[in-house]
């Protein structure tokens, strides 16, 4: 009798499912059900015992070191990561876990990978008290969940390794970008200095140029222009217009144009010496005469000289696909367009800094992307051991080979995993450059709503239907008040 | 009326007998688990909205009571006009567009002797493809560049500029209308041919040996008995339209402008990307309100323009 279900799968059998099956067997020893009452008992106990099972099932899996005898041994840690990313970050992202495992025989990973909408997930996910144990997160989202208190601090985890480990664990802060660093900087509300997360890579802007379009029209190259510091706007808005093709069909132009997110426009206010907000983040500074400047500038780019297509002329097309398709000649982007230009692009191209603006400075926001850690993860040990995996040297090394992007760890950034001089882009130093001079992002807590909010007052300027000025005057009070409001949500 | 009520009664009095008590008590069972998920998923939620309409909440923190702020606030936000203007041309276009054309549809169908089967599948078509798909075909159908539709009208020679569709403020609200016409048409349809065949057919020999025309048979004859029928179709491509989301998510996200951005869609950024739970709920209860009113006002006028058969003399 003891045996009896010796052959059965243990979640089968175990727990809910045994009584479940008990249940059932009951039933038939007393005949077929009469009526339909019987069958819906029937249905309600079957329902019971698919849950217990699944349940069983489940914990089963949770479970590891079961011997041929069916003994269990002490149960493993389950840590629980959540990421964004495409598949060939995800399959870099697999091989690093199993690797981690490997090293690690008592802590298992179980990877949620949120390919669309991670922040709703996320979100949602923190709101259920089910906060993954440990998530990448990008600079860009980190304060609003850094004000709720979401992240366990990570400096004295990385204050315990200061002095060198074995190989490849030797983490220190300054391997790292400072500029990267900086932007999972979070100050509490007690004035405690915290450490957020720990960068994986920084998302920058550069200009990516078809070399061979400007070659054929005999406009200067401008790398070169760069190099002799003479690659300033007014070169850049020059050769955008030689290059522009407006009678052809289709029609051919200098350079790209988004109307969002504020990103894409941001890198001209900062190079005209203007800024988005104060110092503390409670101001809008967009009305200020040198931001204005430079909002203008890049509005005049799409509606006074046309250099940069409007949207019934790119339609449907993203301005990647635009360039690719070699109706774009230069294009704001970032290092996640690399890939698929490897990939795609039949003509030679490079990469440049965006040109300086009239402040002397070619100045681009520094996003990062990092892993956190959870505030409220039952094995911090565990969660940590995995954030210094995932940007140990060698981890961090993987992701940049893939070409998707810069590295927020300088010594391997310097590497020919990122830097390799075999395949475009050769100036990939452009992406190194760029951070130096680059704005760490700092974003209010509610930045998204304040992104959206922006993007919608602007959209009329990006049609040439309202001047800046106009569009931002009366937008000033409404974002302030979102960013005081942003403020009392702390 | 005279004919006594059979049905089990699942709500008892003093006076129930015991087998009836005793059939409601298994009639509670068989419904408990239907029940249980109503509850669950939707009634409770819904009463919790109702609380949360009047908290401030961005699902991190631990909600707190704000009264009617969350009221107040979106009367007085311009925005909010501005979206329910859009939702009410939306509305009222989508729900005209789909009632006329259904009826026009239905009736012309409804004359034809042969097709009529292949046809009634292929108008049904579109209501049962997901909304994702269509959208992403319509999205390239609508491109000014290389759109099919652009390339049409160009080569009919109606058109010399490009028009921008989905990305002009004035055309717009427009295409996503059309997309959503389309693609609820032949729901539409179908339901007014079944009305249609439902009517009697000696009733139109009466009206052919009476010498009407077909625009007298169709205006005298087949329209006032359809008005149950219009009746059913109205309420639910109303409350359809208005609740409309999926369209507009997919295709424009609001824009060009907010000049799409209808009700339900602006709730659900509220909610799900500003994180703004109790606003998102008072607008919902405002929505609600919205629809609760329409259906009412709709009941009422119903008597005054429905022909019930019961209700006909004689």
């Amino acid at each position: 009798m003891r045996n009896q279900f010796a052959k059965w799968p243990k979640w089968l059998v175990s727990g809910y499912g045994r009584w479940g099956l008990w249940a059932v067997f009951a039933r038939c020893q007393v005949g077929l059900p009469k009526c339909g009452v019987w069958l819906c008992l029937a249905g309600l106990l079957l329902g019971v015992w698919l849950a217990g099972a699944g349940c069983a099932f489940y914990q089963q899996k949770q479970l590891s070191g079961q011997s041929s005898g069916g003994r269990l041994v002490s149960p493993r840690v389950s840590l629980q990561l959540a990421t964004w990313g495409n598949a060939e970050e995800t399959r870099v992202l697999r091989n690093l876990l199993n690797d981690f495992e490997a090293q690690n025989p008592s802590i298992a990973v179980e990877l949620l990978h949120i390919p669309e909408n991670y922040y709703q997930k996320i979100h949602l996910l923190i709101a259920a008290d089910m906060t993954p144990d440990v998530m990448l997160t990008n600079s860009l989202s980190f304060p609003v969940y850094a004000a709720h208190g979401v992240f366990a601090d990570l400096s004295p985890y990385l204050a315990r390794l200061q002095t060198p480990q074995r190989g490849n664990a030797v983490l220190q802060q300054s391997v790292f970008y400072p500029q990267a660093l900086a932007a999972f900087h979070w100050k509490t509300k007690s004035g405690h200095q915290l450490l957020g997360a720990l960068p994986r890579d920084v998302s920058n802007l550069v200009l990516f140029y078809n070399k061979d379009w400007f070659a054929r029209e005999g406009v200067p190259d401008p790398q070169q222009l760069w190099r002799q510091g003479r690659w300033t706007w007014t070169a850049f808005l020059s050769a955008a217009q030689a290059l522009t093709h407006l009678k052809e069909t289709p029609s051919r132009f200098g350079v790209s144009f988004y109307r969002q997110p504020p990103l894409f426009w941001l890198p001209f206010v900062w190079s005209a010496g203007g800024d988005l907000f104060n110092a503390s983040r409670t101001q809008l500074t967009l009305a200020q005469p040198k931001a204005l400047a430079g909002l203008q500038f890049y509005s005049d780019l799409r509606n006074r000289y046309h250099v940069a297509p409007r949207q019934v002329e790119s339609g449907s097309a993203t301005m990647s696909q635009l360039f690719v398709q070699q109706r774009l000649a230069m294009l704001v982007s970032g290092r996640w367009s690399v890939p698929v230009f490897r990939e795609q692009a039949l003509f030679n191209w490079d990469v440049v800094p965006l040109p300086t603006g009239p402040a002397g400075v070619s100045r681009v926001g520094v996003d990062a992307s990092g892993y956190a850690m959870a505030a409220k993860t039952p094995h911090p040990e565990a969660a940590w051991k995995l954030i210094a995996h995932l940007t140990s040297r060698q981890a961090v090394a993987q992701f940049a080979e893939s070409g998707l992007i810069v590295p927020a760890r300088q010594d391997v950034a310097e590497q020919a995993a990122f830097l390799d001089p075999r395949q475009p882009p050769a100036n990939s130093r452009a992406f190194l450059q760029v951070i130096t001079t680059g704005v760490p992002s700092q974003t209010p807590p509610r930045w998204n709503e304040v992104s959206e909010t922006l993007g919608l007052a602007l959209e009329p300027v990006w049609d040439g239907k309202q001047t800046v000025a106009e569009a931002i005057g009366q937008l000033t009070p409404t974002i302030n008040a979102l960013l005081n409001e942003g403020q009392a949500d702390e | 009326m005279s004919r006594r009520n059979n049905t089990p009664k699942l709500v008892l009095s003093k006076h129930t007998p015991p087998y009836q008590r005793q059939e409601a008590r298994w009639g509670w069972l068989l419904v408990l688990p239907c029940l249980a998920g109503l509850m669950l998923f939707t009634y409770i939620p819904t009463l919790m909205s109702f609380g949360l309409s009047f908290s401030y909440w961005n699902l991190l923190g631990s909600p707190h009571w704000v009264g009617v702020a969350n009221y107040e606030r979106l009367l007085r936000d311009p925005n909010f006009w501005a979206v329910l203007k859009t939702t009410a041309v939306f509305v009222l276009s989508v729900t005209g567009l789909e009632i006329v054309l259904g009826l026009l549809l239905a009736a012309l169908l409804n004359r034809i002797r042969y097709g009529k089967l292949g046809l009634r599948a292929v108008y049904f078509l579109p209501f049962v493809t997901p909304m994702i798909s269509v959208a992403l075909v319509w999205g390239w159908l609508y491109d000014p560049q290389a759109g099919l539709l652009n390339v049409l009208l160009k080569t009919l020679g109606v058109l010399h500029q490009p028009v921008a569709w989905l990305y002009d403020t004035k055309t717009a609200l427009a295409s996503v209308v059309a997309l959503e016409v389309w693609k609820t048409i032949g729901y539409n349809m179908v339901l007014f041919l079944a009305g249609m065949q439902a009517i009697p057919p000696q009733l139109y020999e009466a009206a052919e040996l009476d010498g009407s025309s077909a625009w007298q048979t169709f205006w005298r004859v087949t329209l006032p008995l359809l008005t149950p029928t219009l009746f059913f179709v109205l309420m639910i491509t109303l409350i359809h339209a208005i609740q409309s989301f999926d369209a507009v998510y997919l295709l424009t996200q609001g824009g060009p402008e907010q000049s799409t951005a209808v009700l339900v869609y602006w709730l659900y950024k509220n909610a799900f990307q500003f994180y703004r739970v109790g606003e998102a709920s008072a607008l919902a209860y405002l929505l609600f309100v919205m629809v609760l009113l329409l259906t009412l006002l709709q009941w009422r006028l119903r008597k005054r323009w429905v022909l019930y058969e019961s209700d006909a003399p004689g």
